[in-house]
């Protein structure tokens, strides 16, 4: 596992050590946040639904 | 071509970084890349310029040349429009960088945010400006990238995507800066947090923009600048422990941890970015200047333009590792940040221009290197990326030519506030300028800016330096004129400043101040008197300011100065030791504690101290001398030997190290042959120290010569059949008036002294080492003297005034002519303070002689002179 990969994984959400890595700590933080995003849009789409029905 | 020792070079830039923070947090293993880097290369303080101002230090150390040469004078230059100002930018630098340099070498280079560096320059490599980090939108999605930010411009796009919003900035970032945020809500919305918001976004710009192009470029040489250790400083130094009495107690919990943190992060960025470097690549990190973490914090920013430069401190960091530099994990010390441009050149196997103010490092370098030098770089043909300097205008020059347009009807009349700003901006950038000049030793050509900016503006600043810089070259009758100049300023300061109190409280209890001369003013007068050999009169003035200012190094050394010159060692022992706690590694304050030790027997302390400065400067032979004199008292005669050597090897002219050489080898160590060495160097290189009494006709030069005899000097005179007699009682020696024509007779002076007129001076060959006494009198009075001596009626008003300019005139040439004579040193006595304070004359005298003399002997024929002046 590339320690970018292992600091998003493990540190806490968007650590100061994420902007440490530099351009590759970046892209994969900023990749993380988008996943996130998308899950909770994702989540709320859901949640929506199940209250709607 | 030079031998190369590295063929890639990495140079990171931290604004403001500073030893005194550093040393704990590695102590606390806090900053393991940093102290592994140190640990693998060497280490030391890199001597900053004045004025700590980070545009100009910046340049310089991409230049290798001072402010006046590179162009770039201070924080901001006239809109092209000439109507405003805008930052500084790299159009305003007029010499080619170390990128440049590369560029026209065909090497890659590439630069991320140096200051200046908007707009960028064609180098060989990818160039990011200063200005790619700042965000200018409130949102990532419309912060557009400004023209000149990339070079190549095809890397715009690309280049965008490592740019940090500081809305990107979460919590979590923040916390181990202001921990108290997570919980105390309201604490977000302070203005401190959202600076540290932009300091860490826009450094994690820089940090990503660079890692990026490590990753992804080939180059030979790359500098990366981040500012944000400064910028966490000024926002949050005063919060960084330990807490002061008047800093607020919950803002100090609230951001304590600001500035350490900033430091983290740093060393975490550092740690990245050392991981994409090969064993082939040697870094240099470095800081343009330090900032003040202690007690020496100042309690408030002065009110003026550049004002928070007064919390830099003027020693900054560096560190250098990898091939080329020794390995050894050791302190290196005499470098400056006008010596990196050099070192880059030299281990890159590149010649160094001879028009460059500072040195390459090479006492740093792994291997011993024959530098090559050229003329200049500017004088090197070829494509360097450096922007036209046809096409590009000087903004200042720019600025005046269109002013001359305005009043010539040519184009519309522009806004007088705009332009006053402008103006006082120049003033200001030529201010620095003249600075920058005295910093490098080049007191008079800043004496003409600060006399003109002076008379323009009677900005009291500028006369401050003025007097300070007529202070160093002695003309003591100018530093006169412009303390009262500045003295009436500050009456006339004071009484507007009444009158707008007055205009809103007529009953105010400021309207009843009394004006009273400002500190600096007293301070001048001091180090004036100080200079003149006034030292009894200097004490008490330097004793008032220093209550006012009792952290000023300056002024602690001035005054322990002045009880070791009177042989009052153990109260110089409490200002040195006041210096110290000051500045802990300041090398004159080590060396006249040690000194000061060593004068009352305590020669082990002593020791402590002289290696001390030494770890400091060791380019101080005065140091290596008396340590070699302490060694010699603990009969460490091996060692002592060592340290004359090492004084000799860094001053050759220094006699009297030859001579306890002689002794030491000689009846010492029994080595005959270095002995013999020392003996022909005394023998044949330097004949001999000859003491010579001057001074116009009449000044006491006779007198002078009768002290310097009854304290112990042998003197040179006619004759003893002569004694009682009118000729001998002048102390002359006839041959010295023959000098012109036979120096033969020289030899018998050695050792001793002897009197001769001011109009011969400049006929002593330059073979021998001269300790001069001049003998000054008012010359008035003098005159005065002379016509009755002469049997002329004299009164102030019957003077010849052609005699009086020509004696005005001696004076002068002589002066002259002495600062141009390495091998002599000035003493000015003044009669009447010998008249005056016998005591402290007789010290002073000693002191310039060098030896131990007869004090109450000489005090007594002062005395006695004393009483014939009465009775006259």
């Amino acid at each position: 596992m590339e320690k970018s990969d292992r600091i998003v994984q493990i540190g806490p959400q968007g650590s100061l050590a994420v902007l440490a890595l530099g351009s590759i700590g970046l892209k994969k933080w900023r990749e993380a946040v988008q996943i996130a995003q998308e899950k909770e849009a994702q989540k709320k789409t859901e949640d929506g639904k199940e209250a709607s029905k | 071509m030079a031998k190369k020792l590295a063929s890639k070079i990495l140079v990171i830039g931290w604004d403001a970084a500073e030893w005194s923070v550093i040393e704990p947090l590695i102590q606390q293993g806090k900053m393991p890349a940093l102290q592994k880097l140190m640990s693998e290369g060497v280490y030391g303080r890199l001597k900053t310029l004045d004025p700590p101002l980070s545009p100009m230090l910046w340049t310089s150390i991409a230049t290798g040349v001072r402010a006046d040469k590179h162009g770039v004078c201070g924080f901001v230059e006239p809109v092209p429009t000439g109507e405003g100002l805008r930052p500084v930018t790299s159009t305003s630098r007029k010499v080619k960088a170390i990128w440049n340099m590369f560029t026209q070498e065909n090497l890659k280079t590439n630069v991320v945010s140096w200051w200046p560096s908007n707009p960028v320059e064609e180098i060989n490599g990818v160039m990011v400006s200063n200005l790619y980090q700042v965000a200018t939108k409130a949102s990532r999605e419309d912060w557009k990238m400004p023209d000149g930010t990339i070079h190549p411009k095809e890397r715009e796009e690309e280049m965008k995507e490592f740019r940090v919003h500081p809305h990107e900035i979460t919590l979590n970032m923040v916390a181990p800066f202001v921990p108290n945020i997570v919980e105390d809500i309201e604490l977000r919305k302070d203005k401190r947090v959202a600076s540290i918001i932009k300091i860490i976004a826009n450094a994690a710009s820089v940090h990503a923009a660079s890692t990026h192009l490590m990753e992804n470029t080939e180059w030979d040489f790359m500098g990366i600048y981040h500012d944000a250790i400064d910028h966490f400083c000024h926002t949050a130094m005063r919060y960084h422990p330990p807490l002061r009495k008047h800093i607020n107690e919950k803002e100090f919990e609230n951001f304590k941890h600001v500035v350490e943190s900033g430091y983290q992060f740093h060393d975490m960025m550092l740690e990245r970015t050392l991981e994409l470097i090969d064993d082939q690549t040697t870094v240099i990190l470095l800081s343009d200047h330090g900032f003040y973490s202690d007690h020496r914090r100042p309690l408030q920013i002065p009110k003026e333009p550049s004002g928070p430069a007064a919390e830099h401190s003027p020693y900054g960091v560096i560190v250098m590792k990898g091939p080329g530099i020794k390995n050894t994990g050791e302190e290196i010390t005499g470098a400056s940040i006008i010596d990196i441009t050099p070192t880059i050149l030299a281990l890159s196997g590149l010649p160094l221009g001879s028009d460059m103010e500072g040195k390459a490092l090479t006492y740093a370098f792994s291997e011993e290197i024959q530098l090559e030098f050229i003329p200049s770089w500017e004088e090197r043909e070829g494509f360097s990326g450096m922007h036209d300097k046809n096409a590009v205008e000087d903004p200042w020059a720019a600025q005046e030519a269109l002013q001359q347009l305005v009043e010539l009807g040519y184009i519309d009349k522009m806004d007088d506030d705009k332009l006053e700003m402008v103006a006082k901006s120049k003033l200001e950038s030529d201010y620095y300028v003249a600075r920058n000049m005295v910093d490098g030793g080049r007191l008079k050509e800043a004496i003409l800016i600060f006399e003109r900016i002076f008379t323009e503006s009677s900005v009291i600043r500028y006369g401050q330096r003025l007097a300070f810089a007529y202070l160093n070259l002695k003309r003591y009758d100018k530093v006169g004129e412009i303390i009262t100049q500045l003295k009436e300023l500050e009456r006339k300061d004071l009484e507007e400043t009444k009158k707008k109190v007055k205009e809103k409280n007529p009953e105010d209890p400021f309207l009843n101040k009394e004006f009273e001369e400002p500190n600096y003013l007293e301070y001048i007068e001091g180090l004036m008197l100080l200079a003149l050999n006034k030292p009894g009169k200097a004490l008490p003035l330097l004793e008032k300011v220093q209550k006012k200012n009792p952290n000023s190094l300056d002024i602690a050394l001035n005054i322990a100065k002045i009880h070791k010159l009177r042989k009052n060692f153990s109260k110089a022992e409490k200002q040195y030791i006041k210096a110290l706690a000051i500045d802990e590694r300041n090398s004159i304050a080590h060396h006249g504690l040690g000194i000061s030790f060593l004068r009352q027997n305590k020669v082990d302390a002593a020791i402590d101290e002289f290696l001390l400065a030494l770890e400091s400067n060791f380019y101080m032979p005065s140091v290596h001398y008396h340590l070699g004199e302490a060694l010699y008292k603990v009969e460490e005669y091996q060692q002592a030997a060592e340290a004359f050597e090492m004084a000799i090897h860094l001053a050759p002219g220094m006699t009297k190290a030859h001579k306890w050489l002689l002794e030491i080898y000689s009846d010492k160590l029994g080595d005959h042959e270095n002995a013999l060495r020392h003996k022909e160097f005394l023998n044949n290189n330097i004949k001999g120290e000859i003491i010579v009494v001057t001074g116009l006709p009449k000044t006491g030069s006779s007198l002078m010569m009768q002290i310097l005899e009854a304290g112990g000097t042998p003197i040179l005179i006619d004759d003893v059949e002569l004694k009682g007699t009118k000729k001998n009682k002048s102390m002359e020696f006839a041959k010295v008036n023959l000098i012109q024509k036979d120096t033969s007779w020289m030899i018998d002076a050695r050792g001793k002294a002897i009197k001769m007129v001011v109009q011969l001076l400049n006929y002593l060959p330059v073979d021998y080492n001269y300790k001069v006494i001049q003998m000054n009198r008012d010359i008035s009075e003098l005159m005065m003297s002379q016509q009755v001596h002469l049997g002329k009626k004299a009164t102030p008003d019957t003077l010849p005034l052609k005699l009086f300019n020509n004696y005005l005139s001696q004076l002068n040439k002589l002066n002259v002519w002495i600062e141009a004579q390495p091998n002599v040193q000035l003493l000015k006595v003044e009669f009447d303070d010998l008249i005056e304070n016998p005591t402290e004359q007789a010290e002073i005298i000693a002191d310039f002689i060098g030896e131990d003399m007869d004090l109450n002997a000489m005090i007594q024929v002062i005395n006695h002179d004393l009483v014939k002046v009465r009775k006259k």
